[in-house]
């Protein structure tokens, strides 16, 4: 070959191979449109990216706000009074039927930190990091059930179809460890988040950049593992010998997809080693699995918390946890405000505040943006389904609470809540807005950033253009 | 102003003719038409540039955007070169600005009177004759099309490829499978013409042809075994999947496999199969989860039957006119709901069970069917004449207390309807015909209860307690009548029959349990009277529901009596009637027909109206059905509904169906479509690298939609059949491969890296058809939210290795393997896999349990060939590649062998180990553990080698 066709070779090479860090770049050979050029945002280096890399916590099945972070004195004082009837006159919920009753917040609310943020006594430990989060009460969606609201929120589509933020971010900015993947997901609670794996699907962006479930049992990415009975120095040579017999056909047939394959195998056999240890938490000090609550060969949001944080340190750019278990709904025992709420509080207050204070001490906080929150929030109805005695909360897209931490956000408060927690009172942020200020945040102008297909430059936050960065919580 | 000058400088760079759809088109699609476009709503300066009456339309100020003949008094060349901030086009924050090349372009357009065409592909296929072309390889008129275009790289084709490695290409793009060895040996030996010909014909007949092609079917049907959402429940569908693999192997007819898919139930007669196919249009998701607006989701899978429909057939992207009028195509957002309007009429709604639905035999089934039948109707004949010991009772009244409708049918029985109290008393009074002992209840499942014969949700009942009087004629005294006993063919949990037969009404009562049979699940209860009732006398039976439940009240029931004594004891003993019971017993052996959810229209139609932004919410201006105007060549008399859209799909004006279907069959034999994007003809799409070339292919296979001809000829082409070896030249100038300058090559889809594996190591099942099967698969168990998931039970025998397409598939959690290749996700419909390239596919084919099953399976064909290394390696890279491998190829694997067979060997080594590794599979006499070993790690790199993964 000569010098000339090994550069090419070596140029499209260096543009498919999925984990470089050229994700954007990728696109104009696997897209393979004609134009590809414009669906690269010029501007995607032109605005300095505050966060290197996103932790997403998701509390799948959706918190109630007014137990945790929307303090509502108002809503106290009228605790089971009869929903006022404007609230609910041509409003559909999932389950709630008639006139519900106001349900004020179950548990006691203190002010905390120099910002004076309002915590429950429910985030014991978090509370004292609220000086480090921006608690947003004005979020809204315009989903009411599970599996869309999920969907809206993370792929920009309320239907399936729609490529999640995580694939948005790596194929945009890549990865900088090609030893691992950019985006990786991993769940807790028992059960997978509503909407499954749609929530970290590629969709229309090439399937590289979709995120790789780590599973806590197991191999902890599929088939990373030799088969039974085959050493790592057995597998070592066997690749030794594919590579001669791939090299062999490059050379007959001059396939740039045969390069690619060869180092994809070579990438695939340092994974070998890179993902196991990377998940592999036996050699944490004592006091850190202590401060998360982790525990080694345990799958818990807890040990997620602790991988997350392994894997921010190994530069993987998307890192996402669904914790399953949120739906307070109130029919029974397991969904209920007085039980399975404090249990699920219980489960990850510690661990996310050793998260936080974690990747404070070790200076990641500063690039790294936590992001905490559900797909919608819950009425300040009880929901009383079939005249449940249980507390609980059904559904509710209009108002919700959600934080973020880190990459500059500015600690504080954003928005209000009107005086029940039922419509936002002021300064309203979309999860279209929240997408927007999310993609800015890593440097990628969200208006501008797209992919063509079907006809439409696919955005993140839609065809429209009304959603805005809420440039007021960005330091 | 400089640039101006610049600009003016420039004309000499152009050629003399401007074409609209060219040179112009991409310019404005690009730069102008996301706020200059047909969507009204969103026109900023209430102006558009999508039209040239738009365009040259005046301002309030007389000037207009385009002024033909006079581009410097047209505004929009004033805009775009302006030097004002304000005014200048594109808005800064909104794109680039327009490049002096385009400017130009632009401007020599419209001093030619800026003349609009119609978009390529929303014009008519033109007939093109192929150019001549003296390059003497050339096959057929696909051969010229192409030569003539390679000549404007200075490129030639490319000589024709070896004929095994054409062979195999040919038999895997034809039926996803490799040639066999015999099959490459003869061809090889002989590749003359006229064997390559046979061999095409030989596959084009083959039934893993229809599988293969399905498969493809199958992700633009967005086809799974599940219906999405969070439960993601089972539903079976997979009887439509078979027709379709049917429909490829006799070679239906484009246009007939497209009208009874679309509109198989509107054809006059329609047969089972027809109506079967429209299964297609309800591979749309459900959503189960409580608290859901069944309308909502009854839209939201119309809305996907619009765009499926019109991206699968005419490559169009419909769904922005759901929200508002489309930005590039010519389709408004009243037409969008037009369009419809025609699929809003049919009467599935979300329904948890998928009704409607069509019952059908299983395939195969027919033979033995017929015969089971035979044997029913003989005892039945036989029970004319020996009618059994239960008598009709002929009811004088039939009373529903709690207010029920209560219609007596033809067969006797009573269906409850109406008013579903939440707890009910039926009261049934007649005259005994006999001296009476015992009575019988029989419950049916009824179509007005959805196929259970009771009330409740999901069709439970609960009967708590029965009465029983007599009443003499002559004295009309009442007696209470005990019941004795009780008996019932099924009963759920601990609600048993004997429990309606105290003195109290039981809280449990008797749950007969819903039956899984569907129609034919029928339940019975026998009782004791523990006194005669003489003939004559008249009996009342209450049938009492009071449960926890409410509402669970009986659908259907039909009563009996008998003047034979203690019938329970006679029923346990299976003494009372062994002619009904063997009667039942057959009728049980009948398997339960499977119910596949289908389209049908509904008696009332419902309106349509525009959806303001998409929200079904909030509804517009009302609209009758329609199709987009700038398609309108609706068929001279063809009906306004969904059969109607069927034929206008297939008119022979619809200038997109014929080029939308080669396309697709183009890019998968040749790796890129000529419209690269298969998904959008649109104006967004890209334009074909050979439109003449494609149109020439539409009208051939308009002619008369015969796939298999149209495939045969495309494999006969030169092209298809040149070497995949590139040089330096054809790297440079062809460097995708898109003006097809060599073979094509390029990786496996994800169904046949499977069974291409399985193949070659003989592992593979050729059984066909029928339910999804469980391969080997690490994921045993999938939760959903709100409903209790699967276990995934790994299939046992043949079944672990059929082909891919029969793997059961469940929307939410795709089979690993499937996924990590590309396999489309089946929620919405995809024309067009993206090839990727990933260390995860490594791990798949390096140690995936299949991969491993096939390395295993063939260390022991390559042992068993040959006891010489270099031999049994040879053979190994033959099965594989039907290539015995070069030296140095063998030589590579030589060393492999020794080097891993020493490592087994080494006495630190564990025999467990090695055991793992080769499997539990016999070992070939003559051979060691650690030989098989070795062979099998061998045999595991030959699987992966490229040109194994690689067509």
């Amino acid at each position: 070959m000569n010098s000339a066709q090994a550069s090419y070779l070596t140029r499209r090479h260096f543009l498919t191979a999925c984990n470089s860090g050229l994700g954007a770049l990728a696109l104009s050979q696997l897209s393979g449109t004609a134009d590809a050029a414009s669906a690269i945002p010029s501007k995607l280096s032109m605005i300095a990216p505050k966060a290197k890399r996103v932790i997403y916590l998701h509390m799948a099945g959706s918190p109630p706000q007014q137990e945790l972070f929307d303090y509502k004195p108002e809503l106290k004082k009228r605790h089971l009074q009869d929903c006022p009837a404007e609230l609910i006159e041509g409003k559909s919920f999932a389950f709630i039927k008639g006139t519900p009753k106001l349900l004020g917040g179950l548990y006691d609310f203190k002010q905390h930190g120099e910002t004076g943020a309002w915590v429950s006594e429910m985030m014991p430990k978090l509370s004292s990091m609220v000086d480090d989060i921006c608690f947003i009460k004005s979020m809204h969606t315009d989903q009411f059930n599970h599996a869309p609201a999920q969907l809206l929120l993370h792929t920009g589509s309320a239907q399936f179809g729609g490529a999640s933020i995580g694939a948005w971010t790596t194929y945009g900015l890549g990865t900088p460890n090609r030893d691992l993947p950019g985006y990786m997901v991993m769940v807790s609670g028992g059960k997978m988040p509503s909407a499954g794996k749609a929530l970290w699907g590629s969709s229309f962006l090439p399937s590289v950049y979709q995120g790789v479930q780590c599973r806590p049992k197991g191999d902890p990415i599929l088939y990373v593992s030799n088969p039974d009975g085959m050493s790592r120095a057995t597998r070592r040579k066997s690749l030794d010998a594919l590579q001669k017999l791939n090299r062999l056909e490059l050379e007959t047939f001059r396939d740039p997809e045969t390069l690619t394959r060869i180092e994809q195998y070579e990438l695939a056999f340092r994974m070998q080693t890179a993902v196991p240890g990377v998940m592999d938490i036996k050699n944490e000090d004592p006091k850190v699995l202590e401060a998360y609550g982790a525990k080694v060969g345990e799958a818990s949001f807890a040990n997620n918390c602790l991988l997350a944080r392994r894997l921010a340190e190994q530069g993987v750019r998307f890192i996402q946890l669904f914790d399953w278990g949120w739906d307070i709904h109130g029919t029974a025992k397991f969904d209920d405000l007085k039980n399975q709420f404090p249990k699920k509080c219980r489960e990850t207050d510690k661990p996310i505040t050793a998260l936080l204070k974690d990747l404070k001490q070790r200076g990641m906080l500063d690039d790294t943006l936590v992001i905490w929150g559900g797909e919608f929030g819950r009425t300040p109805m009880n929901e009383a389904r079939n005249g449940s005695k249980f507390l609980g909360r059904d559904h509710h897209p209009d108002c919700f609470t959600m934080w973020m931490a880190g990459a500059g956000v500015k600690p504080g408060t954003y928005g209000e809540s009107d005086n029940l927690g039922y419509s936002v009172a002021s300064n309203p942020v979309d999860v279209r807005d929240l997408q927007a200020t999310i993609m800015h945040t890593l440097g990628m102008d969200p208006h501008h950033f797209s992919f063509p297909f079907q006809g439409l430059n696919q955005r993140l936050i839609g065809p429209a253009n009304h959603p805005k960065i809420v440039h007021d919580i960005l330091g | 102003m400089r640039q101006l000058l610049f600009i003016l400088t420039l004309p000499s760079l152009l050629s003399a003719e401007i074409r609209f759809n060219r040179d112009v088109r991409d310019i404005l699609a690009k730069n102008c038409l996301a706020c200059h476009g047909p969507d009204e709503e969103d026109q900023k300066g209430n102006f558009h540039l999508d039209t040239f009456e738009g365009a040259t339309k005046k301002n309030k100020d007389g000037q207009a955007g385009i002024v033909p003949g006079d581009p410097e008094n047209s505004l929009i060349i004033q805009r775009i070169t302006s030097d004002n901030k304000e005014e200048f086009m594109p808005p800064l924050d909104h794109g680039k600005p327009l490049k002096p090349k385009q400017i130009e372009i632009l401007r020599q357009w419209i001093q030619e009177g800026a003349p609009y065409e119609t978009h390529w592909a929303f014009q008519k296929p033109k007939a093109h004759t192929p150019p001549a072309t003296d390059h003497p390889s050339a096959k057929n008129a696909i051969d010229h099309f192409i030569s003539k275009k390679l000549e404007q790289f200075n490129l030639t084709p490319a000589p024709e490829a070896d004929p095994k490695i054409l062979l195999r290409r040919l038999a895997l793009d034809l039926t996803g499978l490799p040639p066999s060895l015999e099959e490459a040996a003869a061809f090889s030996n002989d590749p003359s013409e006229e064997n390559y010909q046979a061999a095409i014909q030989r596959y084009l007949a083959k039934p893993s042809y229809g599988e293969h092609w399905a498969a493809m079917w199958l992700d633009i049907a967005r086809y799974a075994d599940t219906v999405g959402y969070s439960g993601d429940e089972h539903r079976d569908i997979w009887p439509w999947r078979d027709w379709v693999i049917d429909a490829f192997n006799s070679n239906m007819p484009y246009d007939q496999f497209t009208i009874e898919q679309i509109a198989g139930d509107l054809l006059p007669n329609a047969t089972k199969e027809q109506i079967l196919a429209t299964a297609f249009n309800r591979n749309t998701l459900n959503n189960n989860e409580g608290g859901t607006n069944d309308e909502e989701y009854r839209i939201i899978a119309v809305k996907d039957r619009i765009s499926t429909t019109m991206n699968a057939w005419m490559g169009m992207t419909v769904r922005c006119a759901e929200c508002h009028t489309h930005k590039y195509d010519p389709i408004t957002h009243k037409e969008y709901y037009q369009f419809y309007a025609f699929f809003n009429q049919t009467e599935d709604a979300n329904h948890s069970d998928d009704r409607p639905r069509i019952d059908l035999m299983p395939k195969g089934r027919e033979s033995e069917l017929i015969a089971l039948h035979q044997q029913i109707a003989k005892l039945k004949e036989q029970r004319a004449s020996n009618p059994g010991p239960w008598v009709d009772f002929a009811p004088t009244e039939v009373v529903s207390e709690g207010g029920a409708t209560v219609k007596r049918q033809d067969d006797g029985t009573y269906l409850f309807t109406g008013k579903n109290p939440e707890h009910d008393t039926y009261r049934i009074t007649g005259t005994t015909s006999h001296d009476t002992k015992g009575l019988r209840l029989d419950l049916y499942p009824d179509r007005i209860h959805n196929g259970n014969f009771g009330r409740g949700p999901q069709g439970a009942m609960v009967l708590n307690h029965i009465l029983v009087t007599s009443t003499d004629p002559l004295t009309g005294e009442i007696t209470p009548q005990k019941l004795t006993a009780a008996a019932a063919n099924a009963s759920h949990g601990k609600a048993k029959i004997k429990n309606v037969i105290g003195e109290k009404s039981d809280l449990n009562g008797w749950n007969a349990k819903r039956s899984s049979d569907g129609y034919r699940g029928r339940r019975h209860a026998i009782f004791n009277l523990k006194n005669t009732i003489p003939k004559g006398h008249t009996l009342t039976v209450k049938l009492i529901h009071q449960s926890r439940s409410p509402q669970l009240n009986i659908g259907r029931l039909k009563l009996t009596t008998t003047q034979i004594a203690n019938p329970v004891q006679r029923y346990q003993k299976k003494k009372l009637d062994p002619l009904a019971r063997k009667i039942a017993k057959l009728e049980e052996s009948i398997k339960a027909p499977v119910r596949v959810p289908i389209m049908k229209d509904r008696k009332k139609k419902r309106d349509t109206h525009i959806m303001i932004r998409g929200s079904f919410l909030q509804p517009g201006e009302k609209v009758e059905v329609g199709v987009p105007a700038a398609f309108d060549f609706w068929p001279e008399g063809a009906p306004k509904n969904r059969l109607g859209v069927a034929q206008w799909l297939m008119a022979p004006e619809n200038p997109l169906t014929a080029r939308v279907a080669v396309n697709r069959l183009w890019a998968r034999l040749f790796g890129i479509g000529l419209v690269e994007t298969e998904e959008d003809f649109g104006i967004q799409g890209v334009p074909p690298s050979h439109p003449e070339l494609l149109d020439w292919l539409a009208l051939k296979y308009q002619k008369d939609w015969d796939t298999k001809k149209l495939l045969t000829f495309l494999v006969s082409s030169h092209t298809y059949r040149q070497s995949a070896i590139a040089d330096s030249l054809r790297l440079e100038k062809d460097p995708r491969n898109i003006y097809l300058s060599r073979g094509p090559r390029f990786r496996l889809k994800a169904e046949v890296v499977r069974d291409n594996a399985l193949a070659v190591s003989g592992l593979l099942s050729d059984k066909q058809y029928g339910k999804g099967v469980y391969p080997a698969n690490p994921i045993k168990k999938y939760v959903n939210a709100f409903t209790g998931g699967m276990t995934w039970v790994e299939s046992k025998g043949e079944d672990r290795y059929r082909r891919a397409l029969y793997t059961y598939l469940k929307r939410s959690a795709p089979h690993p393997l499937f996924e990590t290749f590309d396999m489309a996700t089946r929620e919405v419909c995809n024309m067009r896999r993206i090839r990727t390239n990933t260390p995860l596919q490594s791990f798949m084919t390096l140690n995936e349990v299949t991969f491993i099953e096939a390395a295993q399976a063939m260390a022991r064909k390559m042992a068993n060939h040959s006891s010489k290394l270099e031999e049994q390696i040879a053979h190994g890279m033959q099965r594989a590649l039907l290539r015995p491998g070069s030296q140095e190829q063998i030589k590579t694997l030589e060393e492999l062998y020794q080097e891993t067979l020493k490592d087994y060997s080494h006495a630190s080594h564990s025999n467990e180990e090695t055991k793992k590794l080769i499997g539990a599979q016999p070992i070939p006499s003559g051979n060691s553990p650690e030989q098989i070993a070795a062979l099998t790690v061998v045999a595991n790199i030959i699987l992966n080698q490229d040109s194994f993964l690689t067509k």
